[in-house]
C-alpha cells in the first residue's frame, strides 16, 4: 500500500504550526480557516464532529491574530486550532456526551480542561463525536466515527471523534477521556499519540462522568511533543474537582529531551505475550529492538495479571456510572442505546459487596504495580490485542452489554486506569494490511515528564507517526 | 470476533472457573428485584434479556472473590483535606 507522508498545513505537528504562527509566518485565521475547510470536506465521511463552532472559532482566531500582532504572545497553543471531546461542559455551546439524553442540553459554565485551552490561547474548532456517555456503545442518532486508515475499520472509543480528527487533520489535538482504555486505543486505532495522565493530573470538573473514581482526562496529538504541550496547557490543581493533586506541573516541553539511554522498561508475559494478535506482537518486538538500539533495556517484572485488575476496574465503572445516570435511567431509559441501557442496568444489580471488594482489589493492585515497577523506569504492553476490527460486529456498534468482550478490549489499558499510572499509547507500526498500531508506555504516579521523554526518543527514531491516513482524499 | 480476543475471553472464563464454584443461574425475576430495589422498572422482556448477560457479569464480579483480601482498607477516599479548602472553613 502507498505510503503518504503529512506534508499540509493541517496536518504538521502542533508545535511545528506554533513555531510558525509565532514568527507570523502563518496567521491563526489561515490556520482555522484550513482546518475548518478539512472538517467540512471530511465530517460527511469520517463523523468525528458532533458540533463545529465555525463562527466562534474564527473570532477567536482573530483575536489571538491580534495579541500576537500587538506583541501578547501566550505560548505554543496561541493561536492553534484544536477540539474537545463533546462530554466537556462548554458554556452556551450544546453538550450531548454523544446521547439522546443530553441532545439539547447546553451548560451555563467551561469545563476546566476548556477554561485552560482557552487561556493558553488555543482555538476549539468544534467538540468531537464519542460513544455513549463515553459508555462503549454508539447511540445511533450520533453514528459510529470509521477509521480513516479503512472505513470499514472501527476507530474504537470512546474518544473516537478526538482520535480521527486529529489523524485527518481536523485539528492539531483534542483533549479526550479515558476510564478503560478511551484515549489510548482510539489512538492506537487511528495511527496516533494518545496519553492518559496520573490520575488527579488533570482536572475533572466539567467532564461528564463515567466513573469518577477511574475518569482520566488527556490530550491525543499527532507526536508526543505536541502532547506534552497540551498536557502542559490543562494540568494542575483545581479547587473545582476535589480529587485534583497538588503535585506541581513541571515544564513537559523542557524535559522532552532527557532520552531513553540508560532507562530501563519492565515486561511481564501477561503484558507483552499472552492474548497478542501476531501481526501486533511483531511490531512489538521490532519496537523493543529499537529502543535497545537507544540504550534502554529490557527487565521481566511481576505484575498483577489484566484478569485481575480489569474485574475490579468493571465492578468499579459500573455501578459508579450507574449511580451517575439512575434518574434518568428511570424516567428515560428508552432514549440510551440498547448496550449502554444495559450497562447501565447491570450498574444498578452489582452488589454492593462487590463495589467495596474491587476497592480492595485496587488498593493491592496499586502496591504490587508499584512493587513490581521499582527496579524500572516505565512498562511497556500493547495498547490493544488487535489493530482496528471491522465496524460491523464491533462491540461499540453492538446491542448488547458484553461484558467479557468489554473487559477483552480493555485487556492491557484498563489495569492504569484501576491504578491511575500514567500511560501512552504511540504508534509503533502498520500491520500488512496497512492498519497502524500502537504500543503502551506506562510510568510511576506523576512521572508524565520521562515518559513523554521516552516516547519522544522512540518517536524520533521512527517515522510512524509522519504517516497520512489513506481511506479519506486529503485535498484541503 | 478476533480470535484473539475470544482467546482473552476464553482465559479469563478459565480463570474464573478454577476460582468459584458453579454458582446458581441468575434469573430475570431476580434481576427485577434487585432492580426495583433501587427504583429501577425492568419489564419481564428486558429482564429476560439482562439475564444472558448478568451471567458474565457476575461471573467478573465473582472472580473478585480472589483479588480482594477481606483485611484489606478499600482504595476509595475522600481526600477530605481538598474539600475543607473548598469549604466555609
Amino acid at each position: 500500500m502507498a505510503e503518504r507522508i503529512r506534508e499540509g498545513l493541517c496536518d504538521l505537528p502542533l508545535l511545528t504550526l506554533a513555531a510558525r504562527i509565532r514568527t507570523r509566518e502563518v496567521s491563526p485565521v489561515e490556520a482555522t480557516e484550513r482546518v475548518l475547510g478539512r472538517i467540512a470536506a471530511f465530517n460527511g465521511t469520517l463523523n468525528a464532529f458532533v458540533t463545529v463552532l465555525s463562527e466562534d472559532a474564527l473570532r477567536d482566531a482573530r483575536q489571538a491574530e491580534r495579541e500576537i500582532a500587538a506583541g501578547d504572545y501566550r505560548g505554543p497553543l496561541h493561536g492553534i486550532p484544536v477540539s474537545v471531546k463533546d462530554l466537556f461542559f462548554t458554556k452556551g455551546i450544546r453538550t450531548t456526551a454523544a446521547s439522546r439524553v443530553l441532545a439539547d442540553h447546553v451548560p451555563d459554565d467551561d469545563a476546566t480542561v476548556v477554561t485552560r485551552l482557552r487561556r493558553a490561547g488555543a482555538i476549539i474548532v468544534g467538540k468531537t463525536n464519542m460513544l455513549e456517555f463515553a459508555y462503549a456503545a454508539v447511540h445511533p442518532d450520533f453514528g459510529p466515527t470509521p477509521n480513516p486508515w479503512d472505513l470499514t475499520r472501527s476507530s474504537s472509543g470512546s474518544s473516537s471523534g478526538s482520535a480521527v480528527a486529529v489523524a485527518a487533520g481536523m485539528g492539531y489535538g483534542s483533549i479526550g477521556s479515558d476510564t478503560g482504555g478511551s484515549i489510548r486505543l482510539p489512538a492506537s486505532y487511528c495511527g496516533i499519540v494518545g496519553l492518559k495522565p496520573t490520575y488527579g493530573r488533570v482536572s475533572r470538573y466539567g467532564g461528564i462522568p463515567v466513573s469518577w473514581s477511574a475518569d482520566h482526562f488527556g490530550p491525543l496529538t499527532r507526536t508526543v511533543a505536541d502532547a506534552a504541550a497540551l498536557l502542559g496547557a490543562i494540568a494542575g490543581e483545581d479547587a473545582k474537582d476535589p480529587t485534583s493533586g497538588r503535585a506541581p506541573v513541571p515544564d513537559y516541553l523542557a524535559q522532552m529531551n532527557a532520552g531513553i539511554a540508560g532507562k530501563r522498561i519492565g515486561i511481564n508475559d501477561a503484558y507483552l505475550r499472552q492474548h497478542v494478535d501476531p501481526a501486533v506482537q511483531r511490531l512489538l518486538d521490532q519496537a523493543i529492538a529499537t529502543l535497545e538500539s537507544l540504550g534502554a533495556t529490557f527487565v521481566d517484572v511481576t505484575l498483577p495479571p489484566p484478569a485481575q485488575a480489569v474485574p475490579a476496574l468493571l465492578a468499579i465503572i459500573m455501578p459508579e456510572a450507574t449511580a451517575y445516570h439512575l434518574p434518568w435511567l428511570r424516567e428515560r431509559p428508552d432514549q440510551y442505546s440498547q448496550a449502554v441501557r444495559e450497562r447501565l442496568e447491570l450498574g444498578a444489580v452489582t452488589p454492593a459487596v462487590s463495589y467495596i471488594q474491587a476497592q480492595q482489589a485496587r488498593r493491592q493492585i496499586v502496591d504490587d504495580f508499584l512493587t513490581g515497577m521499582e527496579r524500572v523506569d516505565l512498562l511497556l504492553t500493547p495498547t490493544g490485542p488487535t489493530a482496528a476490527t471491522l465496524l460491523e460486529g464491533d462491540l461499540v456498534t453492538g446491542d448488547e452489554a458484553d461484558p467479557q468482550l468489554l473487559a477483552a478490549l480493555i485487556n492491557f489499558t484498563g489495569p492504569f486506569d484501576l491504578t491511575g499510572f500514567p500511560a501512552l499509547s504511540i504508534p509503533c507500526g502498520f500491520t500488512e494490511g496497512g492498519l497502524p498500531v500502537g504500543m503502551q508506555l506506562v510510568a510511576r504516579p506523576w512521572a508524565e515528564g520521562p515518559l513523554l521523554a521516552a516516547a519522544h526518543a522512540y518517536e524520533q527514531s521512527t517515522d510512524w507517526h509522519c504517516r497520512q491516513p489513506t481511506a479519506v482524499s486529503i485535498s484541503t | 470476533m478476533h480470535p484473539i480476543v475470544h482467546e482473552i475471553i476464553s482465559a479469563t472464563e478459565r480463570a474464573m472457573g478454577k476460582a468459584t464454584p458453579e454458582p446458581e443461574p441468575v434469573s430475570a425475576e431476580l434481576l427485577r428485584s434487585m432492580a426495583a430495589a433501587v427504583d429501577v422498572i425492568l419489564s419481564a422482556e428486558r429482564a429476560a434479556a439482562l439475564a444472558t448477560q448478568a451471567e458474565p457479569h457476575f461471573a467478573l464480579l465473582r472472580a473478585l472473590d480472589n483479588v480482594a483480601d477481606p483485611m484489606t482498607e478499600p482504595a476509595a477516599e475522600f481526600h477530605l483535606d481538598n474539600w475543607a479548602r473548598c469549604g466555609d472553613g
